[in-house]
C-alpha cells in the first residue's frame, strides 16, 4: 500500500432518459498523508462525482460502474462492500470527512449544531455523550465559534453562512479522519470568508497532518493552497503535476488555453483575455476520440482517429492526457503564438459625465408582528456619492450584502431613495414620478446574475430582445423591427437564425448575450451589470467579457459593473468603487487602487483574492481579517469597519469618516489619511 | 417558546369569539320571524308570546349576545326546542361519540399513514413502495359513502358478521360495542391513512434530497439513523402542519359515517336541529365545533415548533 488513498479507474454512469450517461470515464487519483491536492475543471466535469464515488455517496439515478478505491488499513477494494457496509461507513465519515458547497443547506434544520456534532464523534470515536459534547465544544472552539458552550444548542439558522461552514469544519474533523474532501466548500462564500475558511483548513490539516482534497473551478484557489493539482475535463483527468510545474509550464492543451482565459488581479491593464470556443461536450453525446478535440487549438486530424488519450508521463511526476508529442505540441504553440491577438479595444472616457450620485441613502424598515409595527430599520446604503464618465467602466466591489443591488436599484429608479440626488445625463432623477422617468429608462439598462431565471421562459428569444423596441416605439413598422432585432442578434454574436427558440434551447452563454441584446435594444447610455459572468463557466466567461468590452468601445457605452470577483471586475473597469457595510469606503482607477491600496478594507479584501500562479501566491503579502460582516440592522457607530480595523483610532468608534479625495481622483474614507 | 404558545393562545380565544358572534346572530340571520321560523306560523298568541320573551327577543341585540354569552359560559346553553330537556344535556350525550370516533380514527390513521409513507419512501420504485402507493391512491380517490356502504353489504349483509347499525360503549357490552365500532372506524380511518401516507411519502421523497440528508450520510451514519432521524424529522413538518385540518375532516367524515350507520352523535343531531329549526342546538353544535377545531390547530402549532425550531425565532 503507498498511498492513503488510491482510487483506480473509477467509472461511474447516470441514468437519463433510459440512457447510460458517462458523468465520470475511467478517473484515478491518489493522496498521501498530509498532503493537499487541488482539483480544478468547470462544472460538470465530474470533479464532485469523482469524489462522491469513491465515498459510494452517489444515489439513484447514479450508479458506480467500475473501478477499485483502496484505503489505508484495508487490502480489499472498498467498492466491493456494499455502501451500506460497516467497512464503508467506517471510512466514510471515519477515515474520509467531507465539507459540500452549499453551508445553508448542509446542516440539518430540525437538529441543534451540537447534536449534529456530537453524533458524528460518537459514531466513529465510540465515546460517551458527555465526553462527544466535550469534544464537540473543543471543535467549535477550534474553528473559533464564540461562546461555544452556548451555542451547542443553536440550530444552524441561528449562524451565518461562514460561521456555518466553519461548523462544517468543525463536524468533518471531528472524527479524526486522515483525508478531508471539501468540495467547492467556500464557492458560495465572499472572498475574505473563503481566504479565512480555507487557511484555516490549510492550518488544521498541517498540525493534525490530515490530507485534503480542494476540489474547486478556482484555479486561483488551488494555486494558494494546493500542492499537487489534477485537472479534469469532461469526466476524465487531462493534466496531473505539482502547483508549481502546472501554472508554469502546462502540457494539456486545455490547461494552457484555461490560464489564457482567466483575468488576473496582477494582470496588466492592456492583458488580453483569450476564450475557449465552444461550450464543453454534453457527457450523453461525448466522441470517442478526445473530448477536448473541438475545442482544442492544438487539435490535429490524427486526435479524431485515435480513441481518448491516455495519462501518459511526460517528465517524472508530470502527467498530461494528449496524443501530440512534444515536437508537435511545440509547433502548434508556435502558430498559436504566431497569431495576431485582437487587442482588447479601450476608448479613452472624456470627461463629459454620465451619471453622478450624491449622499444617495436607502433605509428598508423593518416590520414584525400581526400589526406590522416598524421596529427597526435595514440601513442598506448610506452617503454614496461617485461619478461615471460617457464611456467609462466603473467596478462595484464588496461583500454580499453590502448594497450593491440596491444601490443599482436605486439608480435604476426600482426603489426611491430617502434623500440625495441621482444625476442622469444632468439631470436629477431621483425623486422622478413613474411619468416623469419614462423618457429616461430606456437610457439605462441592466443585465442580471441569473441568465437562467432573468429571462421569461416562454418568451422567444426574438420577443425578449425586441420587447423594448415595441415598447419605447424606437421602430416604425415590422420590417425596421426584424432588421434591428437581427442587428442585435448580430452585435451580440448570436445567429439571428436562433431567433425563434425559447430561452432554455440556449447554453448559459447564448442566454447572457441575449441578455445583452435586450439590453442594447433601447440604445442605452449607460448599462448597470449585476453579477454578469458570475453563473458562467470559467472557459465562457472571457467571451461574455470581450464582448462587453467590444460593445463599449463601439457604442460608448458606460458601464457600472457589480460583482463579487475582484480579477474580474479589475479587468474590465476604469475605476473601483469598494463597498462595505452600506459605505462608499475607497474609489480609484484599477491600477492605482491595485498598487496603492488605501484603505485597511480593500487591503485585506484584495489579498484575500487568490492569484492564479503559485509563484506570484508564494510573495503576496496577506492582511489577514478577523470576525464576521457584522448585520446592517446594528451597523457599528462611527467607521463601519471599526470592530475588524487593526489600525482603528479612538476617534474611528465615535465619528463616521467621509470620502476625501488623497489626490489623482483617489479617494478614501479612513482617518488615517486625514490630514 | 411560552410567548409562543401565549401569542396563539391569545389569538385562539379572540376567534373563539368572533366565532361566537358568529353563532349568535345566526338567529337573527334566520329569514322572517325567529318565533314562527321556531314553531311554525299556527300558534297562539300566548305561546308566541311565551317563546318570544323566552328567546329574550325584547332585548336589544348586544345585550342577548352578552347574556347568551355568559350563560354558555356557565353551561347553560339553553333549552332544545325539539327534546325539550337542556342543550347541554343534549350534547352530553352525543359529542363524545362523535369524538371518540374522530379521535380514534386519527390516532390510527396518522401514525400507520406514516409508517407506510416512510416504507414507500425509503423503497421507492421498489415493490413495496407500487403496491403502497397502489392502494393510497385507490383509496384516497374513493369516496366514503360508497366505502361504507360497500364495507356494510359484505360484512353486514352478506356475512352478516357484524351489526349494520348503532352504538354501544365498551362498558356497557364490550362485543357488542367493538363489533358495531369496527365498520364505521375503518371507513373514517381508510381515508385518513391514504392520504397521510401519500403526504408523508411526497415529503420524504423530497427530503431524502436535500444536502443536509447527503452531509448525514457522508458523516457514515447508518441508514437507519439517516432515515429516521435526519430525514423524518424534517419530512414531519408538513405532515404536521395539516395534522389539524385532517382531524377536521375526520370530524366531518364521523358525521356523516354516523347518519350511514345511524349512531347518534353530533352529526346525526346537528341534522336534525337543523331541520327543527332546533336553534340552540344549532348554535351549541357549531360552538363546540369550532371550539374543537381551534383547540386542534393551537395543538398542531405547539406540535409544529417543537419540532421545527425556525418557528420558534420567526
Ligand atoms: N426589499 C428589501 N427589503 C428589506 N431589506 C432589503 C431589501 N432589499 C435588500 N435588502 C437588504 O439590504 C442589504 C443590501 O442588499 P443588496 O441586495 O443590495 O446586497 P448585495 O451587495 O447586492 O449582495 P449580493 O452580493 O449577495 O447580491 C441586505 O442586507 C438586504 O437584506
Ligand atoms: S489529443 Fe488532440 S484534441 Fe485532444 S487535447 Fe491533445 S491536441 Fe487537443
Ligand atoms: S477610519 Fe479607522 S477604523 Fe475605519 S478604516 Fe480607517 S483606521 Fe480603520
Ligand atoms: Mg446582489
Amino acid at each position: 500500500m503507498e498511498h492513503l488513498l488510491e482510487i483506480k479507474n473509477i467509472e461511474t454512469c447516470f441514468k437519463t432518459d433510459g440512457q447510460l450517461v458517462k458523468a465520470v470515464d475511467k478517473v484515478s487519483m491518489y493522496i498521501n498523508p498530509g498532503e493537499i491536492v487541488g482539483i480544478v475543471g468547470e462544472s460538470g466535469s465530474g470533479k464532485s462525482v469523482t469524489m462522491m464515488s469513491s465515498l459510494q455517496l452517489i444515489s439513484s439515478p447514479g450508479k458506480v460502474t467500475g473501478g477499485e478505491v483502496y484505503i489505508q488499513g484495508n487490502e480489499n477494494n472498498m467498492l466491493e462492500y456494499g455502501p451500506e457496509s460497516e467497512e464503508m461507513r467506517h471510512m466514510r465519515g471515519g477515515k474520509v470527512s467531507m465539507i459540500f458547497q452549499e453551508p445553508m443547506t448542509s446542516l440539518n434544520p430540525v437538529l441543534t449544531i451540537g447534536y449534529q456534532i456530537q453524533e458524528n464523534i460518537m459514531e466513529h470515536l465510540h465515546l460517551g455523550k458527555e465526553e462527544a459534547k466535550k469534544r464537540t465544544i473543543e471543535m467549535l472552539k477550534m474553528v473559533n465559534i464564540p461562546d461555544a458552550e452556548q451555542r451547542f444548542d443553536y440550530y444552524p439558522q441561528q449562524f451565518s453562512g461562514g460561521m456555518r461552514q466553519r461548523i462544517m469544519i468543525a463536524m468533518a474533523m471531528s472524527s479524526e479522519p486522515t483525508i478531508l474532501v471539501a468540495d467547492e466548500a467556500t464557492t458560495a462564500l465572499d472572498v475574505t470568508t473563503q481566504a479565512q475558511l480555507l487557511e484555516m483548513i490549510r492550518d488544521i490539516a498541517k498540525k493534525t497532518n490530515t490530507a485534503v482534497f480542494i476540489v474547486t473551478h478556482n484555479l486561483g484557489i488551488v494555486a494558494r493552497f494546493a500542492e499537487r493539482i489534477y485537472v479534469m475535463y469532461s469526466g476524465s483527468v487531462v493534466e496531473m503535476t505539482d502547483a508549481g510545474r502546472l501554472f508554469a509550464n502546462p502540457e494539456h492543451p486545455y490547461t494552457r488555453a484555461l490560464l489564457r482565459a482567466i483575468p488576473r488581479l496582477d494582470d496588466p491593464r492592456d492583458r488580453i483575455l483569450i476564450p475557449i470556443d465552444g461550450l464543453p461536450p454534453n457527457p450523453a453525446t461525448r466522441p470517442e476520440y478526445c473530448p477536448f478535440y473541438e475545442r482544442c487549438e492544438y487539435r490535429m486530424d490524427k486526435c479524431k482517429g485515435m480513441k481518448k488519450p491516455e495519462l501518459f508521463e511526460l517528465e517524472p511526476g508530470h502527467f498530461a492526457a494528449c496524443h501530440l508529442t512534444e515536437e508537435e505540441k511545440a509547433l502548434k504553440a508556435a502558430e498559436i503564438a504566431g497569431k495576431e491577438l485582437k487587442k482588447a479595444p479601450r476608448i479613452e472616457a472624456g470627461e463629459e459625465l454620465c451619471l453622478e450620485v450624491k449622499n444617495v441613502r436607502k433605509y428598508f424598515p423593518i416590520y414584525k408582528g400581526m400589526m406590522r409595527k416598524k421596529v427597526g430599520e435595514v440601513k442598506a446604503i448610506e452617503d454614496i456619492n461617485f461619478k461615471v464618465r460617457k464611456g467609462e467602466t466603473l467596478g462595484i466591489v464588496g461583500e454580499s450584502g453590502c448594497g450593491k443591488t440596491t444601490l443599482a436599484r436605486c439608480i435604476m429608479r426600482v426603489y426611491r431613495p430617502e434623500e440625495g440626488e441621482i444625476f442622469f445625463g444632468g439631470t436629477d432623477i431621483a425623486n422622478f414620478s413613474d411619468k416623469q422617468l419614462y423618457p429616461y429608462r430606456k437610457r439605462i439598462a441592466m443585465i442580471f446574475q441569473d441568465p437562467f431565471s432573468s429571462l421569461d421562459p416562454r418568451q422567444t428569444a426574438e420577443s425578449i430582445v425586441g420587447e423594448s423596441l415595441l415598447l419605447h416605439k424606437l421602430v416604425k413598422n415590422r420590417e425596421e423591427y426584424e432588421k434591428k432585432v437581427d442587428e442585435l442578434f448580430r452585435i451580440v454574436g448570436l445567429d439571428p437564425a436562433l431567433k425563434y427558440r425559447v430561452p432554455h434551447e440556449f447554453s448559459g452563454g447564448q442566454r447572457q448575450r441575449i441578455g445583452i441584446a435586450r439590453a442594447l435594444s433601447s440604445n442605452p447610455d449607460m448599462i448597470i451589470c449585476d453579477e454578469p459572468i458570475s453563473a458562467l463557466d470559467v472557459s465562457i466567461q472571457a467571451q461574455i467579457i470581450n464582448l462587453l468590452e467590444e460593445l463599449q468601445a463601439k457604442l460608448g457605452l458606460a458601464y457600472l459593473f457589480i460583482a463579487h470577483d475582484l480579477a474580474v471586475v479589475k479587468h474590465i473597469s476604469n475605476r473601483i468603487l469598494v463597498m462595505y457595510l452600506g459605505r462608499v469606503v475607497e474609489i480609484a482607477e484599477c491600477e492605482e487602487l491595485y498598487r496603492n491600496t488605501l484603505h485597511p478594507y480593500t487591503k485585506t479584501l484584495l489579498s484575500a483574492v487568490p492569484v492564479a500562479d503559485p509563484v506570484v501566491e508564494a510573495q503576496r503579502e496577506r492582511v489577514p481579517i478577523r470576525g464576521e460582516v457584522p448585520s446592517l440592522t446594528n451597523r457599528p457607530s462611527g467607521c463601519p469597519f471599526h470592530d475588524r480595523c487593526p489600525h482603528a483610532l479612538d476617534r474611528c468608534k465615535k465619528e463616521v469618516p467621509m470620502l476625501k479625495d488623497t489626490g489623482n481622483g483617489h479617494e478614501v474614507a479612513c482617518f488615517l489619511y486625514d490630514k | 417558546m411560552t410567548t409562543y404558545v401565549a401569542k396563539r393562545t391569545g389569538q385562539m380565544i379572540l376567534i373563539i369569539f368572533l366565532i361566537s358572534i358568529f353563532t349568535f346572530l345566526l338567529v337573527s340571520m334566520i329569514p322572517g320571524d325567529p318565533v314562527y321560523a321556531m314553531l311554525g306560523s299556527e300558534i297562539s298568541q300566548e305561546e308566541y308570546d311565551r317563546v318570544f320573551y323566552e328567546l329574550k327577543l325584547d332585548q336589544p341585540v348586544i345585550q342577548r349576545y352578552f347574556s347568551w354569552l355568559f350563560g354558555a359560559m356557565r353551561g347553560d346553553w339553553g333549552q332544545s326546542t325539539q327534546f325539550h330537556m337542556p342543550t347541554l344535556d343534549v350534547l352530553m350525550e352525543r359529542v363524545p361519540i362523535t369524538l371518540f370516533f374522530s379521535l380514534s380514527a386519527f390516532v390510527i390513521s396518522i401514525p400507520l399513514g406514516i409508517l407506510f409513507g416512510v416504507i414507500s419512501a425509503v423503497h421507492r420504485g421498489k415493490t413495496a413502495d407500487t403496491v403502497v402507493t397502489l392502494i393510497a391512491n385507490i383509496t384516497a380517490c374513493l369516496p366514503q359513502f360508497w366505502i361504507a356502504l360497500l364495507v356494510m353489504y359484505i360484512f353486514a349483509m352478506k356475512l352478516g358478521w357484524l351489526p349494520s347499525y348503532g352504538f354501544t360503549w365498551f362498558s356497557q357490552d364490550p362485543v357488542l360495542a367493538v363489533k358495531q365500532t369496527i365498520m364505521p372506524l375503518f371507513c373514517l380511518a381508510l381515508g385518513g391513512i391514504a392520504t397521510t401516507t401519500r403526504q408523508t411519502r411526497s415529503s420524504m421523497l423530497e427530503v431524502i434530497r436535500q444536502d443536509y440528508v447527503r452531509t448525514a450520510r457522508s458523516k457514515g451514519l447508518s441508514q437507519k439513523k439517516v432515515i429516521y432521524l435526519h430525514a423524518l424529522k424534517n419530512a414531519l413538518i408538513p405532515v404536521i402542519t395539516i395534522l389539524g385540518m385532517r382531524l377536521g375532516s375526520m370530524l366531518a367524515g364521523s358525521m356523516f359515517v354516523e347518519s350511514v350507520f345511524n349512531i347518534p352523535g353530533m352529526g346525526s343531531l346537528f341534522v336534525k336541529a337543523i331541520q327543527s329549526r332546533d336553534i340552540p342546538v344549532v348554535q351549541a353544535c357549531v360552538l363546540v365545533t369550532a371550539l374543537v377545531s381551534c383547540i386542534i390547530n393551537l395543538l398542531t402549532d405547539i406540535l409544529y415548533a417543537v419540532v421545527d425550531p425556525r418557528v420558534r425565532f420567526e
